[in-house]
């Protein structure tokens, strides 16, 4: 069953990723911003394309991109990557465009790679937040996020990071998000799945349990909700 | 004793005669026209205040009826006139009857004038007649001669000519009066003080005129103004607005935010303030900082005020220096700081506000600092200027500076927002910043899903610790072993760690021990656990079939003591737990606080092979529903609708129709400019009493409600 | 004194005046005598004009008409061959139309002069299937001129028009009339349809979901599936079998695998022979599952033009098809390109009952996120219009009765009923192999003299008065008898 299934997927795969039919893959972008560290995970963008691969049979191109805030190039990448240690102040053409991105319907994945609820980039960039999308509140656990494609019962996977006590030294129950009608525009993390999605992606296969499902989660929800 | 004509008109009797005759004459003539004239006004002056329709006073109809009615009224007295005082005997009894002082009437004159008066030509050389006419003709003399002519005519001019004079004189100023200012006005113009608007208009007004008087807030600085009355009012949010206005209190006040946004949803509309004084109503509000729209009610009548509150606005700021963010070898120097400033009201302080970053790898702390606080005491516009040293600020090398200037308005409300500037960073290079190292970083560790933290155990050792003396020592145990459960897997993970392998198994299923065959670089004495005297520095061992993580000081410390720990909550003694595992948790601090080895540079670049992966992975998700989108309300219909209701208003009733479409004016003001621009002119339209059909069609078309399309064959159009 | 016999008459003009009014008076009387026999012969001519003004005919109960008309039957009950005549200063209303259209639909000779000064103006008004309405107006004009639109609320717009002319309303009240000169055609506002759903059949990726969010925001409900892997979906709404009964349209952006279960290309081919919609969008055109049924191939992609998405005409940014059309197609939409020729944009084609619409267009998405701030309700807009131009609509035209179509076309109402003015059949014989359902055309023609004096009768009274008196008074005038 599994490899009849395989099988299929893999025509589907090829029927959707052939020449015949140039179906446009899907593109892992990441922001790009003028105040801090915006490159301070550069594993994430391979991992996160790496399980879209593994789990789905959604075209993906198999490098990320880098989109500047500033620009008008973040409107080609509907869903955008954000992370960093040091604090984010958008300039005003950032939050210009950025607020722009959100109204037409972009979302926004912001990951505090300190963990420290007291550090400088949780502080800043959920006032820049507030600034450009509105406030941020606790995304209930129950939310269809965790269920879009694996189910995750408990809310957002803890990460290792926050069970060994790094950075703040709580584990958090809840992702926050800014909603628009029910939808969620800007999402944040402060569970620290930059650090969690840095590795190299093979060596998922010494992990039992792979970390990286919900990133899947995250894409499929960007790209059907 | 001459009859002839020509010789009477010499007679001086019979000029006086006549002379008196034809003065009275005048006099009633006078007096009919007179009488005329009160007449016309009377009725015009009626025709205003019954308003017939089709005899307005200004239209020809009404003209024809009051100018036939004076002229008949003149006709009247002019033709009973002429029956009465037209004939020259009639004249000469008049003077007979003006003598003075009343004697015996002889009747001379009069006989005389009627002799002479009456002659036809036949009869004039009748001798009785003259021998008559002597002697009468000398009584009739005397008798003028004793009478004062000029006085009585004086006299019966007066009586004659007055009443009717003042009578039409009063009539006229009546009209005039009655055409410029109304007639309601003129009847109580004594007890209305004086206002602002032509007094027609306080005969449509529901509530009549009223005054509106805004008191800007204090902190403003701006003078107070009288408004006068008015339909909108443009205040500042926070404004004291006071309408007064004449007569009883209205019946009701109510008063809703004109948009239907979130901001006008969290406005509470506050119920004025009523007094009445002097036989005047006064109601108070403070706007709120969104525009509203207030009904007022009075004897079932309603009248709208309408409030275009705008909000204080927050300054702008410009950080002009520096201009673009830089990178420092060296951490020393003078950098000017500038900043322009400015607020619509007035400017209360102004700052730079820096973040000093310091950090590397995954440890990062922050500081803020304030630089070159100035007050700025209400100006408009303002300059900010600071330096900033480098040198006194004791940077180091990878420290980072974010510098913004930030500016507050003179508004009272404490939670108010800064104005912000951009931000500008300097970064103090690092010696060793462009060195690389290519790593493949290795995944986290796994962890147990249920771990509790080292300090959670911690806290709940200690609230078992308070709770111990009113416990049974059966349930003490119980709960002691429970922890010292969770203490061991802490432990376990921790051990996980020391003994991390980077290839096989993952170290959940297959953990490794002290003397199991393999040289971790750790020995397990007694249950703890010690560097082996072989790797003294816990480097990366190599050429070991099982390299190993070098392990930190701190973390064996960690283990050690959590043994220790656990051992003594499974003996069911928390206290003494205690402080093992205080001793556990400074030592994963530690641990924390050293230097790890996250190698970071320049990563290579991974591209993953997504075909050779393609539903490589065991996990398959799940059928899952997406929930629909809502409907994005087509605000152009319901205002289209909104334009249509009022055009068939205006028919019936242009004030209610004046008073939506200022109401819809009010709400897309914000969002939708090109309509409201159009619904200006229509109100301007409405106000001079213009033709309004073309304002309502432009406003219809900027609605996008009509869009002409292509008629092709295809049935339906696809609009451009 | 009377003069002698004898004397001359040029002597006497007065004399002469006399006599020619005396003859005048008698010629009258005459005539009137002639008009009443030839009346009661019997042969078949006009009996009764009927007359009025403006008011008369166009009141809209047409209460005078009837009056009008039975004060006349009243008198003449047993005529067989009463015909009915009539100068029509404007086009009556509509129950004066069908009260007059009973007179040759009983056999009865009917001719009317046309001092209307209308023409030719036909008015329909469609509503936009969809869930937020609107209308499409159409009106056909035979002349140029100004063309008025209004409706309950006023003007809505005027224009120089002249063959056919299309306006599309977001919304309207009371009832739609166009003008045009003398003539006003009215459609009173039908009323909505309630909208059926959307089937959305796409891979998941950046233009499904913002195709489905337009439609959503737009009020339609949106159905389908979104495959992700073999065994799992995300789920629209809530899919059903595809038959027109529950869907207006199916949406196909891409040529994604058909699940054999829900629908395949046979089962959208039956939908659309049925009555449904389908909109082709960008790569569908390829699909070979709807070779069948699309209105164009595509045969290659032509790149959007850089920056084109900010600009006025943003859709000239976005990829797009070069399609071949297929014979039977219809293009709603194109433009001109740098070749000389057109490019076709969107495309229609009627298949059996229902209707197949194409746009060249590949991830409109862009136009949406990539475009100007209007670009979000515009791509909203477009691909309602889209749908909408797919979906159909089961509404049957308003005021049309039978085969007459009412005050949308008053005019051609007019004539349908009654027969073509008299001007214009002096000029053509009468045309054979008439329709069974249109009345009979009006009986033999006598000459317009004697119909125009039978219409007339109060006027010769008078003239033979006015003759009869000024002799008289003449005569009396002079001193003679």
């Amino acid at each position: 069953m599994s490899t009849m299934s395989h099988g299929t997927a893999a025509s589907h795969g090829a029927a959707v990723c052939g020449l015949g039919t140039r179906v446009e893959p899907f593109v892992f972008a990441t922001a790009q911003y003028e105040s801090g560290d915006w490159d301070s995970a550069p594993m994430v963008p391979a991992n996160v394309i790496d399980s879209i691969a593994r789990y789905t049979t959604i075209p993906v191109r198999p490098q990320g991109v880098v989109a500047s805030l500033s620009s008008e190039a973040i409107f080609q990448y509907p869903l955008l990557y954000l992370t960093g240690h040091l604090p984010v102040r958008f300039t005003t053409r950032e939050a210009e465009v950025l607020r722009t991105y959100l109204a037409r319907g972009g979302l926004l994945f912001v990951d505090d790679h300190n963990h420290d609820v007291d550090g400088a980039f949780h502080k800043t960039v959920r006032e820049e937040i507030r600034r450009v999308a509105g406030p941020l509140v606790p995304l209930p656990n129950s939310h269809e996020l965790y269920r879009c494609f694996f189910v995750f019962e408990n809310g957002p996977p803890t990460t290792s990071h926050e069970m060994n006590g790094w950075g703040d030294n709580l584990v958090h129950e809840q992702l926050d998000a800014v909603l628009r009608d029910g939808r969620i525009v800007v999402l944040y993390s402060n569970k620290d799945y930059s650090s969690e999605w840095s590795f190299h992606p093979d060596n998922k296969r010494f992990l039992s349990v792979d970390n990286t499902k919900f990133a899947v989660n995250l894409v499929v929800y960007a790209l059907t909700r | 004793m001459n009859t002839s004509p020509s010789m009477m008109s010499r007679d001086p009797v019979w000029r006086t005669v006549e002379r008196v005759r034809r003065r009275l004459r005048g006099v009633l003539l006078l007096r009919s026209v007179l009488t005329g004239c009160a007449c016309l006004s009377v009725i015009t002056v009626l025709l205003w205040h019954l308003q017939v329709p089709g005899l307005a006073p200004d239209s020809a109809g009404g003209r024809v009826v009051a100018l036939a009615g004076g002229l008949l009224a003149a006709a009247l007295v002019a033709r009973h006139a002429q029956r009465v005082f037209f004939d020259s005997a009639r004249a000469a009894l008049w003077i007979e009857e003006q003598q003075q002082p009343a004697g015996p009437s002889s009747f001379a004159l009069v006989t005389w004038v009627e002799q002479q008066a009456s002659r036809v030509p036949t009869l004039r050389d009748s001798v009785s007649a003259t021998d008559t006419a002597g002697w009468l003709y000398d009584r009739a003399n005397a008798q003028l001669a004793r009478t004062d002519i000029a006085g009585a005519l004086w006299r019966s001019t007066r009586r004659q000519l007055l009443g009717p004079a003042l009578f039409a004189s009063g009539a006229l100023a009546l009209v005039l009066v009655s055409r410029s200012h109304g007639i309601a006005v003129v009847v109580s113009a004594a007890s209305r003080p004086a206002s602002l608007v032509a007094p027609e208009v306080s005969r449509l007004l529901p509530l009549g005129v009223w005054d509106v008087h805004v008191t800007p807030p204090s902190y403003t600085g701006l003078p107070a103004r009288t408004v006068g009355d008015v339909h909108t009012v443009r205040v500042l949010g926070g404004s004291v607005l006071r309408v007064t206005g004449d007569g009883p209190l209205p019946d009701s006040v109510s008063g809703r935010a004109v948009r239907d946004d979130s901001l006008a949803q969290r406005t509470r509309v506050a119920a004025p303030m009523q007094t009445m004084e002097n036989g005047r109503w006064t109601l108070q509000w403070v706007a709120a900082e969104v525009p509203m729209e207030f009904r007022m009610t009075r004897g079932g009548r309603t009248r709208l005020l309408l409030l275009d509150a705008y909000a204080d606005s927050v300054p702008a700021v410009t950080l002009d220096l520096p201009a673009r963010d830089t990178v420092l070898r060296v951490a020393a120097g003078r950098f000017p700081l500038r900043a322009s400033v400015r607020d619509d009201i007035g400017l209360q302080s102004a700052r730079f506000e820096l973040i000093v970053s310091s950090g590397e790898g995954e440890r990062f702390t922050a500081r803020t600092v304030m630089v070159g606080e100035q007050r700025l005491n209400g100006a408009r516009s303002a300059t900010l200027s600071a330096a900033l040293d480098l040198t006194a600020m004791q940077l180091g090398p990878g420290d980072i500076v974010h510098l913004r200037a930030m500016a507050r308005d003179a508004h009272p409300q404490s939670a108010r927002e800064y104005g912000l500037s951009d931000t500008r960073s300097f970064r103090i290079a690092r010696a060793a910043e462009y060195d690389s190292v290519a790593v493949e970083p290795a995944p986290p560790p796994e962890v147990d899903k249920s771990l509790l933290s080292q300090r959670m155990v911690l806290l709940l050792t200690e609230k078992l610790q308070q709770r111990r003396p009113r416990m049974v020592r059966g349930d003490v145990v119980t709960e002691s072993s429970r922890l010292a459960r969770d203490q061991a897997r802490l432990r376990q993970s921790v051990g996980d760690v020391v003994f991390q392998r980077l290839s096989g198994e993952s170290s959940a299923e297959h953990s490794h021990y002290a003397g199991d065959g393999h040289e971790h670089g750790v020995d397990l004495a007694g249950g703890k656990l010690s560097l082996s005297a072989k790797v003294t520095d816990g480097m990366v061992e190599e050429g070991n079939d099982s390299p190993v993580i070098a392990i930190n000081q701190p973390l064996l410390e960690a283990y050690n003591a959590m043994w220790d720990a656990g051992r003594e909550l499974e003996v069911g003694d928390p206290a003494a737990a205690i402080p093992h595992m205080k001793l556990a948790l400074a030592a994963l601090e530690r641990a924390r606080a050293a230097s790890r080895l996250y190698l970071r540079g320049k990563p290579p670049t991974v591209i993953v092979d997504v075909a050779k992966i393609r539903m490589a992975g065991k996990d398959t998700g799940v059928v899952s529903t997406r929930r629909a989108r809502d409907l994005v309300p087509s605000r152009d219909a319901a205002r289209d609708a909104r334009v249509v209701a009022a055009a068939q208003l205006v028919a019936r009733d242009a004030e209610a129709a004046r008073d939506s479409i200022a109401v819809l004016r009010l709400e897309v003001v914000a969002d939708a400019p090109a309509l409201a621009a159009a619904l200006d002119a229509l109100l301007q339209t409405m106000a001079r009493g213009g033709d309004v059909t073309d304002g309502f069609v432009r406003a219809r078309r900027v609605l996008g409600g009509v869009v002409r399309t292509e008629a092709g064959v295809w049935s339906r159009a696809v609009p451009p | 004194m009377t003069a002698p016999r004898g004397a001359s008459v040029a002597a006497h003009p007065r004399r002469a005046l006399e006599r020619v009014l005396r003859a005048v008076a008698v010629g009258t009387l005459l005539v009137c005598l002639w008009l009443s026999l030839s009346d009661a012969t019997g042969t078949a001519s006009v009996a009764h004009a009927l007359r009025g003004d403006t008011a008369f005919w166009s009141e809209p109960s047409g209460a005078r008409v009837r009056d009008s008309l039975r004060a006349r039957l009243m008198h003449l009950s047993s005529e067989e061959t009463v015909g009915l005549s009539m100068a029509l200063p404007g086009v009556p209303a509509q129950s004066a139309r069908a009260l007059l259209g009973a007179w040759p639909a009983a056999s009865r000779p009917i001719r009317w002069h046309d001092a209307t000064g209308a023409r030719g103006l036909a008015l329909s008004v469609t509503p936009v299937p969809g869930p937020v309405g609107g209308l499409d107006v159409r009106a056909a004009v035979t002349d140029t001129g100004a063309v008025v639109l209004r409706d309950g609320g006023g003007v809505l717009d005027s224009l120089q028009g002249a063959g056919r002319v299309a306006w599309r309303l977001a919304s309207a009240t009371g009832t739609v009339r166009v003008q045009r000169g003398a003539s006003t055609a009215r459609v009173p506002v039908p009323m909505r349809v309630a909208a059926r759903r959307v089937r959305l059949i796409a891979a998941p990726g950046w233009e499904a979901k913002f195709v489905t969010a337009a439609l959503e925001e737009q009020g339609w409900t949106v159905d389908g599936a979104l495959r992700i892997t073999g065994t799992a979906s995300v789920t629209l709404g809530a899919p059903q079998r595809l038959d027109t009964a529950g869907y207006a349209v199916v949406v196909m952006l891409d040529s994604a695998a058909l699940d054999g279960t829900a629908e395949d290309g046979a089962g959208i081919a039956r939908f659309v022979r049925q009555g449904g919609g389908v909109v082709l969008a960008g790569d569908a055109l390829r699909a070979p599952t709807v070779a069948a049924i699309r209105p164009a191939r595509a045969t290659e992609v032509r790149r959007g033009i850089a920056g084109a998405l900010l600009t006025d005409r943003p859709r000239g940014g976005l990829d797009a098809w070069e399609v071949v059309l297929d014979p039977s197609a219809v293009v709603l939409e194109q433009e001109a390109s740098d070749h000389g020729h057109t490019e076709p944009l969107v495309m229609a084609r009627r298949v059996n009952a229902g209707r197949v619409v194409a746009s060249v267009y590949r991830q409109t998405w862009r136009w949406r996120m990539e475009g100007s701030d209007e670009g979000l309700a515009a791509h909203r807009q477009w691909w309602h219009a889209l749908v909408s131009a797919a979906a159909g609509v089961s509404v049957a035209p308003t005021g049309a009765v039978a085969s007459y179509p009412g005050d949308a076309a008053p005019y051609a109402d007019l004539v349908a009923r009654i027969g073509s003015p008299l001007a214009e059949l002096r000029n053509r014989t009468q045309a054979p192999g008439d329709s069974a359902d249109l009345p009979s055309r009006p009986m033999s023609l006598g000459p317009s003299l004697r119909d125009r004096l039978a219409g007339r009768r109060e006027l010769l009274f008078i003239i033979a008065a006015i003759a009869l008196l000024g002799e008289w008074a003449s005569r009396r005038l002079r001193g003679a008898l």
